[in-house]
């Protein structure tokens, strides 16, 4: 490690700290002492990567890093290609990662044809269905020769373990400004950034969503209209009542599609998940107002403004409720808007509404989503070849307003899509061809693109104004071994009883004692894990 | 070997096909109602199945997942599941898989069955045992993966058929179908100088039909239906079998939003694709039964030897 | 195949309906006390041709079973694929703990899963075989095959879709209650009851396989020697003695080996179609101990913890066959495998 590696670690840890105060979040990337994989650890926690937004192009309406997305009305006339020279070295690549559908095989597959002479290897890639992509990924990790670039989804187990034994250290080629021979990655936020450092170094590039994994209410305002709400909830009565004008069962009509659980939680300023006051790391699920927000949510559900089958049916079922005016207001990500389109009219109704504080005196706060999808490995074996994998990624992470991003999300005009007026169309039946997940081995950040002004802007403004006074999760970019092994156990244990106690299967006190095994069975030492973390960068309390 | 006669065609029809008496009309109309109404609480869900694959979005929408009539209909989402050749291919994939490997099933399976229903089989109890045995005890994911793997089968269409071909519960009953065969038969044609050879292919075979028929229609739809080998198998995904085609559809979701495609006309894949891929995938096997069934319609033991 | 069939036929019928297809016990005992002096060589020079027979179906189970079933030495280890055996940290026995901590909720699961298997094996069991029944005595080949090719479709949806469609259908705000509540009636709840939870799994399975539980029984019928009928009608038998006297005693066999089969499979009752709604009622009233393992233990990839329970299951199952099978004998029954 050369001096001047360290100081520029150093400048990438200002420059993350500054994030860190808009985003609200209080900690840097784990660190935790003893037992790490190969390699020295570094001095200090500067080993992130220093933040260069691209100013290629200007978007129509601007959002900030961990505030809002960058808005685009029309994709910018003859882009340019933000790479002049072709990334790859002939040899392929090889990949493991998710696929929507399956895609058209390589022969019958112009965009994958173009996408191996773009890139200049030829792409391999395997793949698996989202759901049953952890399957796959034991498989292929049990196997022993890990594919050049592997997708690890956020409840993969013991990931430094997993780093470490299979995937190369990047800290050497992307901390700190050493990321700016890779434009693209280094226009990546530094939030997305931490969840790719394991005991200290790089292992990992983040598949970044922004703000956009962030859970928000959303209000279908042209049935808030017609039942005389022209404003988001006050306070929790006021939500209650505008449940309850909304709310018919003899029409099959129930205010909700989903359990507001967490929105109450939000409304009465319960942490996202970790906390960090006094810089002691503490589960949220110690929280003193817990009890009340199950309390209170379980009366909503009593009242029956919720609709019946809320609780057992996915997401995307709640949300086709929403669609079709059955529910007015549903739990969805800030991503969601563009599939809330409603029924018949086809107009975007579908709004987010921002957290009120649950009684006088209580400040309602959002709870900032994972700033990342996922994260993706290079495999070890890639040692000789670091760098042209990393072009490739940079290549695959050129942002918004480059030719390139064209090509990678429409492919080749007038073949997979047609322009007009800055608008590509995508031609139906040539979609599965760009199926081959390129999005999930490396990404630029998201932006949001639509002929929609007025949608647009509305969403904007929203996101300024709902992440405004939001938190981060605290235990962001910690590591806690405990917590990769039974953290999901204990999870499902806590989201099981949760719902036992909103649907009135067993009484509010039940909480008590289901937080105590919580803690008895693991969540004492997580939290000590994380804590540990946390104070091996010196940085809880301190920014 | 014994007198050859046909038997005489029943002269009333007081009988069924099969010898049995007729049941009395009260019987008769209940056990009729009763399957009548078993036969609509499944067709039922189909409808909406079916239905829902023909509808369009705003129906769908509206009925909040299921249609139970499609207003309109529209083959749109068949022409779209079709367009790409995807679906076609790992059509002829399942194909070749299910018949390939149902064929080398049986080819593997009957003679493992006779051999154990044959008490002269050297060390019967433990092959009994191998097989009951493996059966009760299933490896794990992982060390099947790495056989496969060792073995050298990854990313072959064989890995899709080998490594299933045989099922011990198939193998017992079979077993246990040809223990219940009449053992004079056996032992009358020892005595005419027969090899087992000779005696399972000119006896038992012909006398098994319909447990081939079953047993063979149980490995169909196992190699049919699975999908997770092909997932874990396969790296190559044009190697992909129908059933891994629709898990993904099914299953798969579409995770890439579509806020940035510029154009949120084109939404992920809709319950009507679902359902549309889901028909599809299980019509083929479902026309393959009719053809089984004959096999076992008619009492196959008729006039049997005795003796 | 009439041809074939003919040239088999006789005229001399068994002439005593009231015989269950003989069990072969009597005529190859003599053939097996013979062979059993004989040593090992002489008696695979002999049937060769019967180990030939077996040699191939036994070498797929055993390098595609038992080769991998070594593997799951991991039961021991704190399993990581990417570590392999050979470097994943050896745990002794603390792997089973899950199993033998004496968790209540574990207690409870093991509770749930004996009940449902004593529901499931008392009504989702018969029932193909009364559907087998049923369809055997139809007079009308068309009915009767048209009622088995709609019978047996459901087994090809999977449990994902099959919990899907219910809930669509039956839940609160499905079609039945949405149309219920429409005409100004009470909306039924059948699926969010954790009360009659197992009635909705039973119903479940029996829409789901029934039809193609059938179809062996209807095979298992389709071989009963038809004179054997013809036989007893000369007798004046009635419907109910016929099926009494030849048509279960024919399928006795078979509905024992499944009944032993099943038995082996008592602590292992529908993962997948359970987890998908364990939701809609809570944990208490739907862990079994698939669903309990999977939500204490699997899901954070401890492999180790699968292959312990899946060693202990294992265990269990042979017992439980073993001990049945040796029942099954005693009451003269062959059984899965005989002697």
């Amino acid at each position: 490690m050369d001096a001047a590696l360290s100081r520029r670690s150093f400048l990438g840890g200002t420059a993350s700290a500054a994030v860190l105060a808009v985003a609200g979040t209080s900690t840097l990337a784990a660190c935790s002492p003893g037992g790490g994989p190969t390699g020295p650890t570094p001095p200090g926690a500067g080993t992130l990567p220093t933040y260069v937004p691209f100013n290629g192009v200007a978007p129509d309406s601007p959002g900030a890093a961990g505030r809002a997305s960058d808005v685009f009305f029309r994709y910018p006339a003859s882009p340019a290609r933000a790479i002049s020279a072709i990334p790859g070295d002939g040899k392929p690549f090889t990949a493991l990662t998710i696929a929507d559908v399956a895609p058209p095989a390589l022969g019958a597959n112009q965009f994958w044809q173009q996408v191996n002479e773009r890139i200049g290897s030829p792409y391999q890639p395997s793949f698996a269905p989202g759901a049953d992509y952890p399957a796959k990924f034991a498989t292929v990790s049990a196997g022993g020769a890990m594919p050049d670039f592997f997708t690890v989804l956020p409840d993969t187990p013991s990931q430094t373990e997993l780093f470490a034994a299979t995937a190369l250290d990047l800290s050497e080629y992307l901390a700190g400004d050493a990321i700016k021979d890779y434009p693209s990655l280094a226009n990546i936020p530094t939030e997305s950034w931490r969840g790719t450092v394991f005991n200290g170094r790089i292992y990992a590039l983040p598949i970044t969503r922004g703000i956009q994994n962030t859970w928000v209410m959303y209000g279908r305002k042209d049935l808030l209209a017609a039942a005389g709400i022209t404003a988001d909830p006050k306070d929790f009565a006021d939500f209650e009542a505008q449940l309850k004008a909304l709310t018919d069962p003899s029409r099959n009509r129930w205010a909700l599609a989903s359990i507001p659980l967490d929105y109450v939680r939000q409304m009465l300023g319960i942490p996202n998940r970790w906390s960090a006051e006094g810089g002691t790391l503490t589960s949220a699920l110690s929280h003193a107002a817990q009890q009340e927000a199950l309390e209170a949510t379980r009366k909503i559900v009593e009242a029956g403004y919720i609709n019946p089958d809320a609780a057992t049916s996915p997401n995307e079922r709640q949300k086709t409720w929403l669609l079709a005016g059955s529910s007015a207001f549903g739990w969805f990500t800030l991503s969601a808007w563009p599939t809330l389109k409603t029924e018949g009219s086809g107009a975007y109704d579908a709004r987010g509404t921002t957290v009120p504080g649950f009684a006088d005196g209580d400040v309602g706060r959002a709870w900032l989503g994972d700033p990342n999808h996922s994260i993706v490995g290079i495999a070890k074996a890639n040692k000789d070849r670091v760098k042209t994998i990393l072009k490739m990624a940079d290549w695959l992470a050129t942002p918004f307003g480059t030719e390139e991003y064209l090509f990678r999300n429409y492919g080749v005009e007038g073949v997979h899509y047609t322009m007009a007026d800055g608008t590509p169309t995508p031609i139906a039946e040539k979609s599965p061809e760009r199926s081959l997940g390129l999005a999930y081995l490396s990404a630029p950040p998201r932006v949001n693109f639509a002929p929609l002004k007025e949608v647009l802007l509305a969403n904007q403004k929203f996101e300024f104004a709902v992440t405004a006074n939001a938190v981060g999760n605290a235990a962001t970019g910690l590591y806690s071994n405990t917590q990769s092994r039974r953290g999901v156990a204990l999870d499902t244990a806590i989201k099981n009883l949760e719902l036992d106690i909103v649907l009135g299967r067993k009484p509010v006190s039940a909480w008590e004692a289901g937080v105590q095994t919580y803690l008895n069975n693991g969540g004492k030492a997580i939290a000590a894990e994380l804590q540990k973390a946390a104070d091996a960068n010196h940085r809880t309390s301190g920014s | 070997m014994t007198a050859l006669t046909r038997r005489p065609a029943p002269a009333r029809r007081t009988q069924l096909r099969n010898g049995q008496s007729p049941a009395h009309p009260v019987m008769r109309v209940i056990k009729g109602l009763t399957l009548l109404i078993a036969c609509a609480l499944v067709v039922m869900p189909f409808v909406a199945i079916v239905s829902t694959s023909l509808a369009d979005n705003d129906q769908i929408t509206r009925a909040g997942g299921l249609v139970l009539w499609p207003e309109q209909s529209t083959f749109d989402a068949y022409t779209a599941v079709f367009t790409g050749g995807v679906v076609s291919r790992a059509l002829g994939i399942s194909v070749f898989v299910t018949t390939v490997g149902t064929a080398l099933s049986l080819i593997t399976t009957a003679p493992l069955a006779y051999a154990l229903s044959r008490p002269t089989l050297v060390g019967r109890r433990l092959v009994m045992m191998l097989v009951l045995f493996s059966l009760l005890f299933t490896p794990g994911m992982l060390p099947t993966y790495l056989a496969v793997k060792q073995l050298g089968l990854l990313n072959s269409l064989w890995a899709l058929i080998i490594p299933t071909m045989v099922n011990a519960f198939n193998v017992i009953v079979m077993h246990s179908f040809f223990k219940s065969l009449p053992q004079e038969l056996f032992n009358s044609a020892k005595i005419d100088g027969a090899s087992e050879w000779q005696i399972m292919i000119k006896i038992v075979l012909p006398l098994s039909k319909a447990i081939f028929a079953v047993v063979g229609l149980f490995y169909g739809v196992g190699y049919w239906n699975s999908f997770f080998t092909s997932l874990l198998y396969l790296d190559d995904s044009s190697l992909w079998p129908l059933q891994m085609v629709v898990r993904s559809y099914v299953v798969g979701g579409s995770q890439l939003s579509p806020a940035e495609l510029g154009n949120p006309e084109v939404l992920p894949p809709q319950p009507a694709l679902q359902m549309a891929i889901l028909v599809i995938s299980i019509i083929p096997i479902v026309c393959v039964y009719p053809f089984l069934q004959k096999h076992f319609a008619k009492g196959v033991l008729t006039g049997a030897v005795k003796g | 195949m009439d041809v074939r069939r003919d040239q088999h036929a006789v005229t001399a019928t068994t002439t005593d309906p009231l015989a269950a297809p003989p069990p072969s016990s009597a005529q190859s005992a003599p053939v097996r006390r013979r062979s059993a002096k004989r040593s090992l060589g002489a008696r695979l020079r002999e049937n060769w041709i019967l180990s030939l027979f077996a040699a191939p179906a036994l070498l797929i189970i055993i390098l595609f079973h038992y080769y991998p079933l070594l593997g799951n030495v991991i039961a021991f280890q704190d399993y990581l694929p990417f570590l392999g055996i050979g470097g994943s940290e050896w745990v002794g026995f603390s792997n089973f703990a899950i199993l033998f901590n004496g968790d209540p909720a574990f207690i409870a699961a093991v509770r749930n899963t004996l009940v449902i298997t004593l529901v499931q094996t008392v009504f989702v069991f018969p029932a193909p075989i009364v559907l087998a029944l049923v369809l055997n005595g139809l007079v009308s080949e068309r009915i009767k095959r048209t009622v088995q090719s709609i019978m047996y479709l459901p087994h090809f949806l999977s449990w994902v879709i099959v919990v899907s469609v219910f809930q669509q259908l039956l839940g609160g705000s499905g079609l039945l209650n949405n149309w219920i509540r429409q005409h100004g009636g009470d909306a039924l709840q059948i699926i969010g009851n954790p009360d009659d939870f197992i009635a909705l799994l039973t119903s479940q399975v029996m829409w789901k396989d029934t039809g193609w539980a059938t179809i062996l029984f209807l095979a298992v019928l389709s071989q009963i020697n038809t004179d054997l009928y013809e036989a007893s009608n000369v007798d004046g038998a009635s419907r109910w003695r016929q099926l009494w006297h030849v048509t279960l005693p024919s399928m006795r066999g078979i509905i024992i080996l499944l009944l032993i089969l099943k038995l082996g499979d008592s602590l292992t009752v529908g993962f997948e179609q359970i987890i998908l709604q364990q939701d809609a009622v809570g944990i208490d009233a739907s862990e079994v101990i698939d669903t309990y393992v999977y939500n204490n233990g699997i899901v954070g990839g401890n492999w180790g913890v699968a292959a312990a329970v899946g060693l202990v299951k294992g265990v269990i199952s042979v017992v439980l066959v073993l001990g049945a099978n040796k029942v099954a004998h005693l009451f003269g029954e062959s059984g899965v495998y005989q002697k």
